[in-house]
């Protein structure tokens, strides 16, 4: 089942429901089986595979613990075990085809050009694993990774189980993150927020503001980004255009819609997700694009990648060597297929570009003061997100002839624009309006609200609960309860008049 | 005293503020002053989205239903076009029911794929046809366009009748559709454009048109809330997208069928749980349609088992990867469900108190009886077709319509009804013109001679592309023009 679908909208009252009228056990056995039901509504073989590597990876937890604590060394074995377990399963799933159908192009490739040599060469086709990739085993092996390596390093293992079971699997962060740290999530887990009304409402608000940005904008434009990428020749400028802004719109109303849903499913049941986003369209640079964009795979490969490479340490090569493998790394998880080692290339040789020019605005520092600068800051935005814009439509085309046909279109002016027409029968810029003129709202009257010096007697400092009126902002929940509720309604109608004929998986669900 | 202390009023802190609680009414106000203005708003993005404009049928107790009037059509469900239906339910702009002078009137009578929301009015065949027959500063040729979805033939007779003739028209020309000959008896549904009146020519009888189908519908607990709600239909968009989706999950969405079914009617649903529960025989269709509610009359003998994939009767989803992008696509209206006590008592009435139906309850080829029967009717109904149109003055042409199922047929795609393709239905069409001298156009023919690729053009899903409007203009443009010259017959 998928966020967006009529299944999940009965399944989740019912977690809900059960989860507050049960305690202890019996409310951990239940978000157990709840997120296992969840998961297997796809396909209940997958659930095994979920079920052996919780139990391996919860053994190894305990194993390294008690061999670090003994003084053992057996502790980096199990700790290797793990990681090859892991990352081997990762590997067989995700790309096996990858490296199989590569080595017999280089075998192909070898016999056609090494001359006499390559007459010893056997021909050799690739045999396909024909297997479904399970869903969202790039975000719980990157999880497991982080339990292993974490209680290598000395935090304490997960003694329960029914614990670990819960964090491996739990169904709000299951199929496309965020990637939680198991320690803040059994801590969470443990002591779970109280249901209250402002629980409520921060959960419910989470729901309908991902079901909205998935349904009604992310559904409606990929539509006509799929039009457009599945174009078997060089598309106009405005086509070109269309397509690639409209894929980076639809990646993040998709994602973040996700995480939103996601969140606020878990907020219902009183515990607090990482956040993920945090308005990464608006980065001034990239590497401060990617410190809001997926942040919980940015923190991961930060400390799992890149630090144990080395970081920033060494000299000025091995940085660069360190932030390119990152950054290959992430292109390679998003996918076995070269367009996604190119968008990590790409994003690492970004990196490495923003990194020195960082360093050359603090030796030159009349530079950087004009790009501090309220121009020089937009600027910063426009130049990122035209690079993220490109490299995204390197990562959305289904091969590297297809992103060519979309890249070279943007300079192809003068052409027709064919995608208008789909454009009009999605409504899509409605919707988009209507988003954009919500948060635009929110956010003024939250600055408003939270401008200092306009409490009551410093009752709720900062909180400015007098200033706007109590029918329109309440200061414990944002918009007073009948705003929230109306504000629902129309979203839900919104979201009935965009939805497409049929619901489509969620685009971070093949990674 | 101590114990009277705590009695004794002290002044109240202003610091300490009382919490009085409000009535209900006045708590409930500003939930529903915010829901009203909710409302509101999504009217007015829709609007400006030209979203929720897809209910345009009203009911008819004669026709069953027909267009609404004043309304604003965004049509999305197949190709993008915008319409407005003025006052009169007619989609070309700026006509008049006077016929203006020096102007040739063509009639086009058929169902939605005449109708062609899918395409902007001036890209149908009609508006081609009125452009490339009219001369400029001379004879002007007005082609007008009253193609209803789900329209049967019976219903495009009533329609001739009282909405086309007073248009004045020179010709009418009447676009059959694949099926359009088992429409003419068949059963009503959910579906507003499924509703129709009947027409029956017994053996020795004569033709009955009667709408007491219609008019047995119009009891149902749907129709009477379709007439409550009118004003919501015609003028709420919401409404349009609600109607919409409850439509389309009513087809597709089995856990809505199952939680519907069990709010509605708990036994029947625990049944049919169970019904569906046990092994079933694969090589049989999804869902049936009877056809026949008695087993008294004679077609229930021999072919009440009869079932059929037809679209406007409730075929199941089209899965057309050719078309529309790998995106299932639900027929155009229609649901498998049909209500059998709705399918009217008058036609089996009619029959069982027939002779020839009473003896035809026996005989051993019920089938052949039917086909006899329904191709009766629809020579009848095309005999009162030419008739009316010749007391009016008018010429009467027939043409067939060119149909994906028989042309490039999308998986899954029914190509038979009855065991009678489109190409068997043409050839008894072609039978009763010919003995009757009424001209045939047939444009299915003229469709089969392309290429497969571009017979693919033609359609969207099931109706007619911009392509496959011109197609249709450049097949009927040559009679038309033979036709403008001529005298009507």
């Amino acid at each position: 089942m998928i966020f967006s679908s009529l299944q999940y909208l009965i399944f989740l009252p019912i977690v809900v429901f059960l989860y507050w009228r049960t305690t202890g056990g019996v409310r951990l056995a239940l978000v157990v089986l709840a997120s296992y039901f969840f998961y297997m509504s796809w396909l209940p073989a997958y659930g095994l595979l979920l079920f052996a590597l919780t139990c391996a990876n919860w053994l190894l937890g305990l194993a390294i613990e008690r061999s670090r604590t003994a003084g053992s060394r057996y502790s980096q074995v199990f700790l290797v075990l793990g990681l090859i377990l892991n990352l081997g399963c990762l590997c067989y799933y995700k790309y096996t085809n990858f490296f199989l159908s590569n080595i017999a192009a280089c075998l192909s490739w070898m016999r056609g050009n090494a001359g006499y040599a390559g007459s010893f060469i056997p021909a050799w086709d690739a045999p396909v694993l024909k297997v479904l990739l399970p869903l969202g085993i790039s975000f719980f092996v990157f999880e497991f990774v982080h339990y292993l390596v974490d209680v290598y390093k000395g935090d304490k293992p997960v003694r329960s189980w029914m614990e670990f079971a819960a964090f491996a699997s739990f169904f709000p962060s299951q199929i496309a993150g965020p990637i939680k740290r198991y320690q803040d999530f059994l801590h969470r887990l443990r002591q779970p927020e109280r249901w209250t009304g402002p629980l409520f409402y921060e959960g419910m608000a989470l729901v309908m503001q991902g079901l909205f940005k998935k349904v009604a904008i992310a559904d409606p434009i990929g539509a006509i980004v799929y039009t457009g990428f599945t174009c078997s020749h060089t598309l106009s400028s405005a086509d070109a255009l269309v397509a690639s802004i409209g894929f980076v719109i639809q990646v993040y109303c998709d994602f973040s819609g996700y995480t939103d849903i996601g969140r606020g499913s878990a907020l219902l049941i009183g515990i607090r997700l990482p956040e993920n986003f945090q308005l990464p369209y608006l980065s001034h640079d990239l590497a401060d694009f990617w410190r809001r964009w997926h942040m919980s795979l940015s923190y991961w490969l930060r400390d799992y990648v890149y630090i144990p490479l080395g970081g920033s340490r060494g000299n000025r090569w091995i940085n660069w060597r360190n932030l390119f493998l990152t950054m290959v790394a992430c292109g390679l998880w998003h996918g076995a297929a070269w367009h996604y080692v190119i968008f990590g290339s790409m994003q690492g040789i970004g990196l490495i570009v923003n990194r020195e020019w960082k360093n050359l605005l603090s030796a030159v520092s009349p530079l950087g003061a004009v790009c501090n600068t309220w121009f020089g800051k937009q600027l910063g935005t426009f130049l990122t997100m035209s690079f993220i814009t490109v490299s995204y439509t390197v990562f959305r085309a289904p091969d590297m002839a297809h992103a060519r046909y979309v890249l070279s279109g943007l300079f192809n002016v003068g052409s027709q624009c064919t995608l208008w027409e789909p454009i009009l029968k999605s409504a899509v810029l409605q919707f988009l309006s209507v988003y954009t003129g919500f948060w635009l709202l929110t956010s003024a009257l939250k600055a408003i609200s939270s401008s200092p010096g306009q409490s009551a007697a410093g009752q709720h400092p900062g909180l400015g609960s007098r200033r706007l009126p109590s029918f329109i902002w309440d200061h414990r929940v944002g918009y007073s309860p009948p705003v929230k509720l109306a504000a629902w309604t129309a979203a839900l109608i919104l979201m009935v008049a965009a939805k497409p004929t049929e619901a489509t998986p969620f685009v971070y669900f093949q990674f | 005293m101590v114990l009277s202390a705590p009695e004794k009023k002290s002044p109240v802190s202003p610091a300490a503020p009382v919490c009085v609680r409000k009535p209900w009414p006045v708590r409930l106000a500003p939930y529903l002053v915010w829901q009203v203005i909710a409302v509101l708003f999504v009217e007015l993005v829709l609007f400006s989205a030209g979203l929720g404009e897809e209910e345009i049928f009203k009911l008819d107790p004669e026709l069953g239903s027909k267009h609404m009037t004043n309304k604003r059509i965004t049509w999305r469900s197949e190709g993008y076009a915008q319409s407005y239906l003025d006052a009169d339910g007619m989609r070309e702009p700026g006509l008049t029911v006077a016929k203006p002078a020096n102007t040739y009137r063509v009639a086009l009578l058929g169902d939605s794929m005449v109708e062609g929301l899918q395409v902007p009015i001036e890209d149908t065949f009609g508006q081609i046809l009125s452009r490339q027959l009219s001369q400029p500063g001379g004879r002007q040729v007005q082609v007008l366009n009253f193609g209803m979805s789900g329209y049967s033939t019976a219903q495009e007779y009533l329609q001739l009748k009282k909405a086309v003739l007073k248009y004045q028209p020179d010709l009418v020309l009447l676009c059959y559709n694949s099926r359009d000959i088992f429409e003419n008896w068949s059963p009503a549904d959910q579906v507003i454009t499924n509703v129709r009146p009947y027409a029956l020519h017994l053996p020795g009888g004569r033709l009955v048109v009667g709408n007491d189908t219609v008019l047995a519908w119009l009891k149902s607990p749907r129709a009477r809330l379709l007439r409550q709600v009118d004003w919501l239909r015609q003028n709420s968009r919401i409404w349009g997208i609600i109607s919409g989706l409850e439509l389309e999950m009513s087809f597709r969405n089995p856990v809505y069928r199952a939680v519907i079914g069990f709010l509605t009617r708990p036994k029947k649903a625990i049944r049919e749980l169970f019904a569906a529960l046990k092994p079933g025989d694969a090589s049989k269709p999804a869902f049936q349609i009877r056809t026949f509610e008695s087993t008294a009359s004679p077609p229930a003998a021999g072919s009440g088992a009869q079932t059929s994939g037809n679209a406007r009767t409730g075929a199941p989803v089209v899965s057309d990867k050719v078309l529309s992008g790998a995106v299932a696509v639900k027929p155009e209206n229609g649901r498998p469900a049909v209500r059998p006590q709705l399918i009217s008592a008058a036609p089996n009435a009619v029959l069982e108190r027939s002779p020839i139906a009473q003896s035809a309850a026996g005989q051993p080829d019920g089938r052949k009886t039917y086909i006899e029967l329904i191709t009766r009717t629809l020579s009848s109904l095309i005999d009162e077709m030419r008739r009316e149109s010749r007391q009016a003055g008018c010429s009467f042409a027939i043409a067939t319509l060119p149909v994906r199922a028989a042309l490039c047929p999308a998986p899954g795609m029914d190509t038979a009804f009855f065991n009678i393709d489109y190409p068997q239905e043409i050839e008894m069409l072609s039978q009763i013109c010919r003995d009757r001298h009424i001209p045939l156009i047939d444009c299915q023919k003229v469709a089969e001679r392309l290429s497969p690729r571009k017979r693919k053009a033609l359609f969207y899903t099931m109706h007619l592309t911009r392509a496959g409007h011109q197609f249709l203009a450049d097949c009927l443009c040559g009679y038309l023009q033979r036709q403008i010259g001529q005298p009507a017959q």
